[in-house]
């Protein structure tokens, strides 16, 4: 019996489960986190209880800083299916992301979390998620005859109004639409013919709408996408600029809802205060192991001030790959062992750094 | 998830959990309160709880605007 138990659990969607990939996503075969333990789900509860006024009058009795939580939610709402995902990534792209992710969605400040896998749980992540990609026709093979054609298509089918392809940058654009110059990586020629014809063929949980492209205009599209030039600029260097230094030394009040409380506690939370849910950069998760960095409290964030420090300058040095902007190109970068924070955002504006260097040099007072 | 089958299995209040019928469980008198089980404190509500009593709030319908609420980000990201 504990054989036959063991081997029911298939290892993917544990893996899956175990490294918190259901606190953003929504993953095949994997139950979605309650909305106390996701970052998506519990946003959009908050967006929801905004907009209505018997529930945010009851909202705001209950928690204190009600109006920070919706003045301060704006990331984590548009975060890929991985059922939409898995059917037309390929596996090779796929491994390659999860070891060493970069900015796909240049209008989007959030970006996917480094993970803290090996090479081995990556492998049963990535064998599973080839299991799930979906076949589709076979086209032909990109032709240089077609790219113009499909250059003049993606103007007039609409394309840019979501999507950037490198220099051409979308307008009004859509957040979540990632740039196209990573298309040609991620996916297979047919199967981005199939994609731009009808995503939702291809998987039921794709976001992109059918636009009613044939299939001669969708090969010429694809053929623009994978064989043109994309253009596109370096992201210019990023340092952690000094910032002056604030007039006086803030309280832990003004670091807490500038920083602490409104980024890091997120993932570094005080246990005793949640019902023991501590987060995945205190408790573990993502891959990553169990670090007891708890910033919800003056006395974590006093205790924990090396760490904090490193992990926000290191944060800078991941930038020219985890954020870039549209038209920017997401650069290789040598990384650091541990990931910089906060951990899938940009890094802290030079003011939020200046005022937590001005907290801790001030001995960190309550 | 395999560690925990595997500590699990071999545990007796596991294998009791599992081999009570669920009706003899039900139908098992409620011990009768004590003056420390009387007497304790009501459990703090739980985040879900919280939630799903804001939920429970009588709906109306969504204001056009809420002040507090600021516009969503532009779509350029801002650069330090």
């Amino acid at each position: 019996m504990i054989f036959a138990l063991a081997a029911w659990a298939a290892p993917g969607p544990e893996l899956a489960a175990a490294a918190g990939c259901n606190q953003c996503h929504l993953v095949p075969e994997v139950a979605a986190a309650p909305r106390t333990a996701s970052c998506t789900l519990c946003h959009a509860w908050i967006h929801e209880v905004a907009a209505d006024s018997a529930k945010r009058a009851v909202a705001m009795r209950v928690f204190p800083n009600w109006t920070r939580y919706e003045h301060n939610v704006r990331s984590y709402a548009a975060v890929p299916d991985l059922g939409a995902a898995f059917a037309r990534l390929e596996p090779a792209w796929l491994d390659a992301y999860l070891a060493d992710p970069y900015d796909l969605r240049p209008a989007m400040p959030e970006t996917m979390v480094r993970l803290g896998l090996g090479e081995a749980d990556r492998a049963t992540l990535v064998a599973w998620a080839a299991e799930l990609r979906v076949e589709v026709p076979a086209t032909p093979a990109p032709d240089p005859a077609r790219v113009d054609a499909g250059r003049r298509l993606f103007g007039q089918r609409g394309c840019d109004l979501c999507h950037s392809f490198g220099a051409r940058v979308a307008s009004p654009g859509i957040a979540a639409a990632p740039d196209l110059r990573h298309v040609r990586d991620r996916m297979r020629d047919d199967a981005i013919v199939a994609w731009i014809r009808d995503p939702r063929a291809v998987s039921a949980a794709a976001t992109m709408p059918s636009q009613g492209i044939s299939e001669a205009d969708a090969i010429a599209l694809r053929d623009y996408l994978v064989l043109a030039d994309p253009g596109g600029v370096a992201p210019a260097p990023r340092a952690p600029e000094a910032a002056p230094a604030p007039a006086s030394p803030p309280g832990w009040a003004e670091v807490e809802a500038r920083v602490f409380g409104r980024i890091c506690a997120h993932c570094h939370m005080d246990p005793a205060q949640n019902e023991g849910r501590g987060g995945p950069g205190n408790l573990g998760g993502y891959g990553w192991a169990a670090t007891g960095i708890e910033l919800q409290t003056a006395a974590g964030a006093r205790r924990h001030q090396d760490a904090v420090l490193a992990a926000i300058d290191r944060r800078y040095a991941e930038e020219a790959r985890d954020h870039v902007g549209p038209g920017e190109i997401p650069l290789g970068i040598e990384r650091p062992a541990l990931p910089g924070m906060p951990l899938g955002l940009p890094a802290l504006p030079p003011e939020d750094v200046a005022l937590v260097r001005a907290w801790y040099a001030a001995g960190a007072p309550d | 998830m395999r560690v925990l089958l595997l500590l699990l299995l071999p545990s007796p209040a596991f294998a009791c959990a599992m081999y009570i019928p669920r009706e003899v469980v039900a139908q098992r008198p409620a011990p009768a309160p004590t003056e420390e089980t009387a007497k304790a404190p009501t459990p703090a509500p739980t985040l879900d709880s919280i939630m799903a009593d804001i939920d429970a709030a009588a709906a109306v319908p969504a204001p056009t605007t809420i002040p507090e609420v600021q516009a969503p980000p532009a779509k350029a990201k801002p650069r330090s």
